[in-house]
């Protein structure tokens, strides 16, 4: 408790709330924008946060992330379109409510879920984490390794329609994180003679090019959305009885479903908007409302996805295992200010860690007032049209990237990822596990050598150790129930389908 | 013959950039599992790469899966803003690249036509300006080289 107020203190300097404002906005921003997504704004972000202080940069970091939740839902329902894929969902429902003059109710209503799955899954990321960080400080170097084996193989596998496309990608992505001085020996491995590369490839340009110079090519020639006309009022938001009636227990279980979703690698916030639209679905007394405008079908995934938003951070700050691309590039931002992740992170640094958690508090407060009474600036923005925007977000990168290290070999990194991240993406291989994989390369091969040097040699240190011999056997039962669904694997329907895109987030 | 592109190329792909990654793990040491060098690790993760790949083309042959439409136009144009960006930030200085960057960008959807084109350098260079000179201080000369008088 005691901690949790220091945390407050912490959080409530004028400098970290002002960035807290600026992150949960511009998240907001981004996820209001179709083709923009909270992952590419982060790295567009991670330069800027040089300049700060680490807890101030994660606060902004943390705050573009769970804020693009809340915005993605406006773009839902107002054009059909998904601001981010785990607001696809919301479409189903929120449009058609928009159609029969409902959007106000329907913004207000996902508000409302969003805030208290935040806030209910904040609440137990502040239980679980100290559980969880007391089983990572008893780990050793082989559970680490069989921790990170099975979280990249479940990112790997889990939202994309071919498993081995997903390992693909963590292979290629912990090749990458060879590149650069190898710490332990001082050799140079993979550099080709070029100095830029002697510190390795750094995340910002990897995350900026597969995520951001992709995501960009890939959008600019959508259509855009028909938006449905009309202003919205602070009165025509408020839900009647009967829908405040029909939106409680769908927020309940879409909270559940966020939290149980969020820790686990590969899940994430996209995966737990569609399985609890599902589920409602599925309890739903008469489920024909569903897709027709149903409250229970906008109100269940935005509770998921912000839960599942707020809990994903558990493993990344107790294990400093991220399950997520965007939590990669979040632990990444740790790492430029020099700060390991890991369970030592959360013992050395109570202080980013409890101001972390505070600011999410203050953060979620902040996007209900952004979300409600300052709703009709977010429905104007949404007028703004993607060929007007993407060349500032192209600016944004090079600009960004350049200014880093004053480099001009970056710009020509972040042009081969992006060109590399949008032929992959075409293959309908998922970006994500490349970049997890790529930022868990360099501890696994610590990790790796350090129990083969305690075990003597001997790899049956892997399955003699019990926890590690558990996490490798439940890798290896995921192997299995991928080889026998693969068997029966279906074409892949589309190549730009969710497949691809699910992960991204 | 059925063929399936995708994953064909796909799988390609990956065992072409682990055999690269293969290749020069030889040239480190490799040492024992006990005392790893620095090719051990790389040797252990790019060899799994290439069984990767092959099994990807493997499992492929079962379906065919031809080869996605590509955004040709935003690919080319935004490539070339960046290459344009990248040969002339030291040489001509940041806003002049600025300039460029934007003005090929914008390119890539065709319905900007030649006035929003130039809007959207013009307002994004200030932008620019704005935010990185101005705001953060980047030590970026704003113009360089044969542009240094401005």
């Amino acid at each position: 408790m005691d901690l949790i107020l220091q945390g407050f203190i912490h959080a409530a300097t004028l400098e970290n709330l002002s960035y807290c404002l600026l992150g949960v906005t511009l998240g907001t921003f981004v996820g209001v924008l179709p083709g923009i997504g909270p992952l590419a704004s982060i790295s567009m972000l991670l330069p800027v946060t040089f300049y700060l202080d680490p807890t101030t940069a994660l606060i902004m970091l943390a705050g573009v992330y769970y804020g693009a939740e809340y915005g993605g839902s406006i773009t839902s329902i107002l054009i059909n379109l998904p601001g981010g894929t785990a607001s696809a969902v919301t479409c189903l429902d929120g449009y058609p409510l928009a159609r029969q003059g409902k959007a106000g109710v329907a913004l207000f209503v996902t508000t409302i879920a969003s805030f208290v799955g935040g806030s209910i899954g904040i609440i137990i990321l502040t239980l679980l984490t100290p559980l969880v960080l007391a089983v990572g400080l008893a780990f050793g170097p082989a559970e680490y390794v069989s921790v990170m084996v099975l979280g990249l193989l479940a990112a790997a596998s889990i939202s994309s329609d071919s498993p081995l496309k997903g390992i693909g990608m963590v292979v290629m992505g912990l090749l990458l994180g060879f590149v650069g001085t190898d710490i332990n020996s001082g050799v140079m491995r993979y550099t080709l003679n070029l100095s830029d590369l002697f510190d390795g490839v750094s995340i910002v340009t990897l995350a900026m090019g597969v995520f951001g110079v992709t995501e960009i090519i890939d959008s600019v020639l959508t259509p855009k959305g028909q938006m449905i006309a009309g202003k919205i009022r602070l009165s025509s938001m408020i839900p009647n009885r009967n829908e405040v009636r029909r939106s409680v227990f769908p927020t309940l279980r879409g909270t559940m479903i966020g939290c149980l979703a969020g820790p686990l690698p590969g899940v994430g916030p996209a995966l737990a908007s569609f399985v609890s639209y599902a589920l409602e679905k599925r309890v739903a007394r008469d489920p024909s409302r569903f897709g027709k405008g149903a409250v229970e079908g906008i109100a269940s995934p935005e509770a998921a996805n912000n839960a599942a938003v707020q809990t994903a951070f558990i493993p990344t700050l107790a294990l400093g295992v991220p399950g997520s691309a965007t939590m990669a590039v979040m632990m990444g931002a740790l790492m430029i200010h020099g700060i390991a992740p890991g369970p030592n992170f959360i013992v050395k640094h109570p202080d980013i860690f409890w101001g972390l958690v505070a600011s999410f508090w203050i953060g979620n407060v902040m996007l209900l007032v952004l979300n409600i009474p300052m709703i009709g600036v977010w429905v104007r923005l949404l007028q703004i049209p993607y060929r007007f925007l993407y060349p500032m977000i192209v600016m944004f990168m090079a600009i960004g990237a350049y200014s880093m290290n004053l480099s001009v070999f970056d710009i020509w990194l972040i042009l081969a990822f992006g060109l590399f991240g949008y032929g992959m993406r075409l293959l309908g291989f998922p970006p994500a596990p490349l970049l997890i994989a790529f930022i868990l390369g360099p501890m696994m091969e610590e990790n790796f050598r350090r129990a083969l040097l305690l075990g003597g040699g001997d790899f049956s240190i892997f399955i003699l150790s019990p926890i590690s011999g558990c996490l490798l056997a439940l890798a290896l039962a995921l192997v299995v129930w991928f080889v026998l669904n693969g068997l029966r694997r279906r074409p892949p329907q589309e190549p730009d389908g969710e497949g691809a895109l699910s992960s991204a987030e | 013959m059925r063929m399936n592109v995708r994953d064909t190329v796909g799988g390609s792909v990956v065992i072409l950039v682990s055999a690269f990654f293969l290749w020069f793990s030889f040239g480190y040491e490799i040492g024992t599992s006990r005392r790893m060098g620095p090719g051990y690790f790389p040797l252990v993760v790019s060899s799994l790469g290439v069984l990767i790949g092959i099994a990807l083309i493997a499992s492929g042959l079962r379906f065919e899966a031809p080869l996605p439409r590509v955004a040709w136009r935003p690919a080319l144009t935004v490539s070339a803003g960046l290459i344009a960006f990248g040969l002339t930030v030291t040489s001509l200085g940041l806003l002049p690249a600025t300039v460029l960057l934007i003005a090929i960008s914008a390119v890539g959807n065709p319905e900007n036509r030649l006035g929003a084109v130039l809007g959207l350098a013009v307002a994004g260079t200030v932008l620019a300006w704005l935010i990185f000179i101005v705001g953060l201080s980047v030590p970026v000369p704003s113009f360089a080289g044969v542009l240094s008088w401005i």
